[in-house]
């Protein structure tokens, strides 16, 4: 019997005060981050606070918040999937195809989410089986499928999607709209109930330390395929909400939303080395963007600025972890 | 036979000549001037992006701003020569300010480590935000009314061939002579199959990033003056998406994503073959958006290829090893 040199996942912490600053930055700068963004706003605009605004806010996160949990799991396992933004417009825009077609919804529903479980299957035996990087491999499935949701627009040009497909996203239990209620009770069940589960912890450990992952005889291979189907169903399902939302087939349905989608992960604590995320944090940071974004709307801000502030923070998050990443090594 | 279709550029360069052969016997338009002219605006500035895409895959590095880098520096220029500067010293300024966007990210990629493909999709991003702000109060064709002898820069041809193309063709040439026949170019290979390797015989590692990202991001904005040139404007979309094209011309060229490989040849002929692609879209007059579909196709096809080489080159070390 061969023995085997396995790396101790939790190293026992050197203790600083600098680093102690930098990772409780870490667990809880979101947080925090979101109460300064809340305090400022609803000190200095007084419609900010409204129940209106407040509202619409969450409204519009509980929709995109599908898209983040996926992307959340594939970043813990070190694994990126830009092609979300694609696949949500191909599903949604498909689904909204077939359910003016007539076919009943629940099919239209099945449809969309099967598009997006092929796209993951396929980004995630190529990335895992040929060992392809995954950045690169997604901006092929991205470009492609966007194409699809592009042809599939322009067969839809000038209709608008039936009655029944759009009222979906728009259904509401007393009063409050389902989809927010289904973001709590997701976000509580997965931070409460399942990650004390074999599954989560299982992944958690197979981003730290693959090696000693596979050599522990985890099928580190069928989670991380896993993670990408995942990540292209959920991003099909919030596809399906949104494009009911907006009424007509666009073509600019989900453009640039990975990287709106990777800004709040990472903005979230989760790190492109692997090991590390939460979902809570990364809808935190999903509701901070959005509440950053309305913030500069509210201020006057030209709209166009908001791609720079993005890009901007993205890069400087991005910074910190790879320091807190270099300190730790 | 093998030993021939070994890279990726060779079977691209088949394809090419396939296609070449297709296009001109089915096609009465393909051999037309119109139809050749168009397809030489559309290779120039397209190959001198890749010359310095090329440079920064054999260094293992990647570069998403380059369609960013060229529509600012297109626009700077834009608004220096709506203002009456001088179309030399207009162009000097959109270089230098390129030069100094590739510096930015090499920055963030040598001084500060980040990840290449997460920091300049960042400076993609705040490069496109910024042309979008620029051009916001604009009309949509963006900054018109250029002085004579700039609009030439676009419009002459030399021999049948357009400046601009003469411009790629004799940088294809000084790059390929660049690191080919000098140390200090070839060292980009050995930075790029080995950085701990590279670093530890005393190269300076850095340096060979900040200058890669700075010729990728001069030739980005040279490319977007060209443009500006031809098209008499500068608008929202110029080098919008043209940072994949790019990279997938570099790639079925025979660019690796692993590093230390690519020829200018290859970025050559994969600029041609993403050309000649999107000529016969038009030709055929086959819907725009199945364009997409079939790039991001080749694009897979091209990393799976790549993959395929880089396992066997695992199994036959392996096969050494025993």
């Amino acid at each position: 019997m061969a023995e085997f040199e396995i790396n101790v996942v939790e190293a026992p912490p050197k203790r600083s005060s600098g680093r102690a600053t930098l990772v409780f930055l870490r667990e809880y700068g979101i947080a925090v981050v979101a109460m300064l963004a809340l305090i400022f706003l609803s000190l200095f605009r007084a419609n900010f606070l409204s129940y209106q605004n407040i509202s619409s806010l969450l409204y519009g996160v509980s929709l995109d918040f599908y898209v983040v949990v996926g992307f959340t799991f594939l970043l813990i396992m070190g694994e990126v999937d830009l092609s979300v933004g694609s696949v949500y417009a191909l599903s949604g825009m498909t689904a909204g195809y077939l359910a003016t077609q007539g076919v009943p919804l629940w099919l239209c529903l099945v449809v969309g989410l099967a598009i997006g479980a092929a796209v993951g299957a396929i980004n995630g035996v190529l990335v895992v089986k040929l060992r392809i990087n995954s950045i690169i491999l997604t901006i092929g499935t991205l470009l492609a499928v966007r194409g699809l949701a592009d042809v599939v627009a322009a067969i839809m040009a000038g209709h608008r999607y039936s009655e029944n497909f759009r009222a979906v996203p728009h259904w509401r239990i007393f009063g409050v709209s389902w989809t927010i209620i289904v973001m709590f009770l997701t976000v509580g069940i997965l931070e409460f109930v399942l990650s004390r589960g074999a599954t989560v912890r299982a992944i958690y450990y197979i981003g730290q330390n693959p090696k000693s992952a596979f050599i522990h005889g985890m099928s580190v291979d069928r989670y991380r395929i896993g993670g990408f189907v995942l990540s292209g169903i959920l991003a099909a399902f919030a596809g399906f909400l949104v494009a009911g939302r907006v009424t007509i087939p666009d073509v600019n349905m989900g453009r640039q939303l990975e990287f709106n989608i990777l800004t709040a992960a990472v903005l979230g604590g989760a790190s492109l080395f692997g090991g590390r995320g939460r979902v809570l944090n990364s809808t935190i940071a999903l509701f901070v963007l959005a509440v950053i974004l309305n913030g500069l709307i509210m201020f006057g801000v030209e709209p166009a600025l908001q791609q720079v502030i993005v890009g901007a923070v993205l890069v400087s998050i991005v910074v910190v972890d790879t320091r807190i990443n270099h300190e730790e090594r | 036979m093998t030993r021939l279709f070994q890279s990726s550029r060779d079977v691209s360069t088949l394809l090419l000549a396939l296609l070449a052969a297709i296009l001109a016997l089915t096609s009465p338009y393909f051999l037309t001037s119109g139809n050749l002219d168009s397809v030489q605006i559309v290779i120039a500035p397209n190959g001198i992006i890749a010359l310095g895409m090329m440079v920064l895959l054999i260094c293992g590095l990647f570069d998403l701003s380059v369609g960013s880098s060229m529509g600012l520096s297109g626009i700077v220029c834009a608004i220096l020569l709506s203002v009456g500067v001088p179309a030399p010293l207009a162009i000097l300024a959109a270089l230098i300010f390129g030069c100094a966007f590739g510096a930015i990210n090499g920055f963030l990629v040598a001084t500060l480590e980040v990840n290449p493909l997460i920091a300049t999709l960042g400076t993609m991003f705040v490069g496109r935000g910024s042309v979008e702000t620029l051009v916001a109060h604009q009309s949509l064709t963006g900054f018109t009314g250029f002085p004579e002898n700039f609009i030439a820069l676009g419009s002459i041809k030399l021999g049948g061939i357009y400046l601009m193309l003469w411009v790629f063709i004799l940088l294809a040439i000084g790059v390929h002579l660049g690191i080919t026949r000098f140390s200090w170019g070839r060292q980009i290979f050995f930075y790029g199959s080995n950085p701990e390797a590279a670093r530890s015989y005393g190269f300076s590692t850095k340096r060979v990033v900040y200058a890669a990202y700075c010729l990728s991001g001069t030739l980005a904005a040279l490319a977007g003056v060209l443009m500006t040139a031809r098209i008499e404007g500068a608008n929202r979309y110029l080098g919008a998406g043209v940072e994949l094209e790019i990279i997938i011309a570099c790639l079925i060229g025979g660019a690796s994503t692993s590093g230390g490989r690519g020829t200018v040849w290859g970025a050559v002929v994969g600029t041609l073959l993403i050309a000649l692609t999107r000529n016969s879209f038009n030709l055929y007059e086959l819907p725009a958006q199945w364009q997409r579909v079939v790039l991001g196709l080749v694009l897979i096809g091209a990393v799976v290829w790549d993959a395929g080489l880089r396992a066997a080159k695992r199994r036959s070390a392996l096969r050494l090893a025993v």
